[in-house]
């Protein structure tokens, strides 16, 4: 019984150590496919990043702005009902523009994104794998990384950080309809406070936050998608695990972010 | 390097192994020039797994594949992208890329690896389907066609570059007789109009006596049978006269061991 246990542990650390090899494989690739890319013939692939920079980025700007305007509207209300036992309400303005753009912003809109373009990349190349598409490609003498990831990593990278910076706008609109409507503090003073609170710091570690979690979202798509085995079932289960994944990282790099940003005042 | 003459690809004791199980078991035979090669083998003989390697989509565990006298094992990846360039391979399914028109499919190869005008590249892509006998179908998406139209929409994409060694894997699969019978009429006359050596693996006896000239059969990882039609049918091992007779292998009688299995061991 106990050998059996150890035979378990055993299997999984090894399984662990193959796909943390996998990962990493797929993670040098792109690195070097990124690196070569200004050089070589076709360059960056515009037509097909500018293809996933619509599913990705504009197609997400309803959801994100709906979530987004939400988010900012719970915050000002919780904020406001500790500020106002202080007689404080008009920092609502300050809370709502410095946790959004630090914090929420980033990370709501990138687990948001996770959800919906993280899964469809991983559904989208498992199924090419099962289809023996990336086979294919590999046979042709095309380098399925340059073909089907850099567009993919590219396009999450130059949308996110756009789409976050519209949930901090919609956020901060938001709060500024809460803090009109239950706290009678007028819209522009609402935003001169706003502006007054924020500092570029806060956007531009908001911005980096999101360049690391577009880089996560990409990559797990990616990588989940390309270890597709079995058909339908299998793209269905690597699409779940997929989510999960980025999801778990962004938030556990938000934790390293934040203690990096707070060691550094 | 020493090679048997005539031809283009030669396989020598070729092993590949996953942990203990040994899918490829010293497998050595060759490919003649100019002639359709059917590497003949049951479900789970390892013929997938050979044409795999015979590509270079998997290195095998050990042994060599000469193609035309240069060992596939131990290119460099500029000599395997050379390589590609000049094979085609027809996946099981057709492999196209669904998120592209037909058109664009078989354009693929050409847009990569020439400089040729897109006038020019458009001309080749017609001539391509109309070999295939889908002329007129460039602006259809691959989901719009029929199962056997995708395979000859694989197969129009499988010849753009005018491949010198042309791989079908399991053709007629999925194929009503009429469509598949049809299939080898087209292998036939892309021998005869192109001189091209062509490897066919399949398991179907129809398609095997149409237009096989090489028959190499596998069975459990093994060469059971290397040698044209006449010698297979000749063929003494009473191992390929029952795959020829379609006879199923008579079950072993064990009763000691089929009563332990119902009480569980």
């Amino acid at each position: 019984m106990v050998t059996e246990m150890l035979a378990g542990i055993g299997r999984r650390v090894l399984g662990a150590r193959e796909a943390a090899a996998a990962a990493l494989r797929l993670l040098i690739a792109t690195a070097a496919r990124f690196a070569s890319a200004p050089f070589s013939a076709k360059g960056f692939r515009w037509p097909a990043t500018t293809r996933q920079m619509v599913r990705i980025g504009v197609d997400s700007i309803p959801i994100v702005f709906l979530i987004a305007g939400a988010m900012g509207m719970i915050v000002a209300l919780q904020a406001a009902i500790q500020l106002r036992r202080v007689g404080a309400t008009i920092y609502v303005a300050d809370l709502v523009g410095v946790s959004l753009t630090r914090e929420l912003g980033p990370l709501m809109t990138a687990i948001i994104i996770a959800g919906r373009s993280g899964s469809a990349i991983a559904a989208e190349l498992g199924t090419m794998k099962v289809a023996e598409e990336v086979d294919a490609l590999t046979a042709m003498g095309l380098d399925p990384v340059e073909f089907l990831v850099l567009p993919r990593l590219l396009a999450m990278g130059i949308m996110l950080p756009c789409l976050t910076v519209l949930a901090d706008v919609v956020g901060m609109l938001g709060g500024a309809v809460v803090a009109s409507v239950s706290l009678g503090i007028p819209m522009n003073l609402y935003v001169e406070q706003t502006l007054r609170a924020l500092l570029l710091k806060d956007i531009f570690s908001g911005l980096i936050k999101s360049w690391v979690f577009a880089g996560i979202i990409a990559g797990v798509g990616c990588y989940q998608g390309f270890r597709v085995e079995g058909g339908a079932e299998g793209v269905g289960r690597r699409t779940t695990a997929s989510v999960v994944a980025a999801i778990f990282l962004i938030i556990a790099a938000d934790l390293i972010f934040t203690v990096i940003f707070y060691m550094l005042g | 390097m020493e090679t048997t003459r005539g031809a283009v690809i030669e396989v020598r004791d070729l092993v590949t192994q996953y942990g203990t199980r040994r899918i490829l078991d010293g497998v050595t035979f060759h490919v003649p020039d100019g002639q359709i090669t059917v590497v003949l083998g049951g479900s789970g003989s390892g013929k997938s797994t050979l044409l795999r390697h015979l590509v270079g989509l998997q290195p095998p565990t050990a042994g060599q594949i000469l193609v035309k006298g240069r060992d596939l094992t131990r290119m460099t990846r500029a000599e395997l992208a050379e390589l590609r360039k000049r094979i085609g391979i027809l996946f099981q399914g057709g492999a196209l890329f669904n998120s592209m028109m037909v058109g664009d499919n078989v354009a693929l190869p050409l847009r990569e690896h020439t400089a040729l005008e897109e006038s020019t590249i458009q001309i080749m892509t017609r001539i391509k389907l109309q070999l295939v006998g889908l002329a007129g179908f460039e602006g259809f998406m691959p989901a719009q066609l029929s199962g056997g139209m995708r395979k000859r929409a694989g197969l129009a994409r499988a010849m753009a570059m005018d491949p010198e060694i042309l791989f079908f894997d399991e053709p007629s699969a999925g194929l009503d007789p009429v469509t598949a019978a049809a299939l080898d009429e087209l292998i036939l006359k892309l021998k005869q109009t192109f001189r091209m050596s062509i490897l066919v693996v399949t398991h179907e006896l129809p398609s095997l006596f149409a237009i096989a000239d090489h028959v190499v059969m596998l069975l459990a990882g093994k060469v059971t049978f290397e040698g044209d039609l006449a010698a297979l049918r000749a063929c003494p091992d009473p191992q390929v006269q029952d795959f020829l007779a379609r006879r199923p292998a008579p079950e072993p009688g064990d009763a000691e061991g089929y009563l332990r299995a119902l009480v569980g061991g």
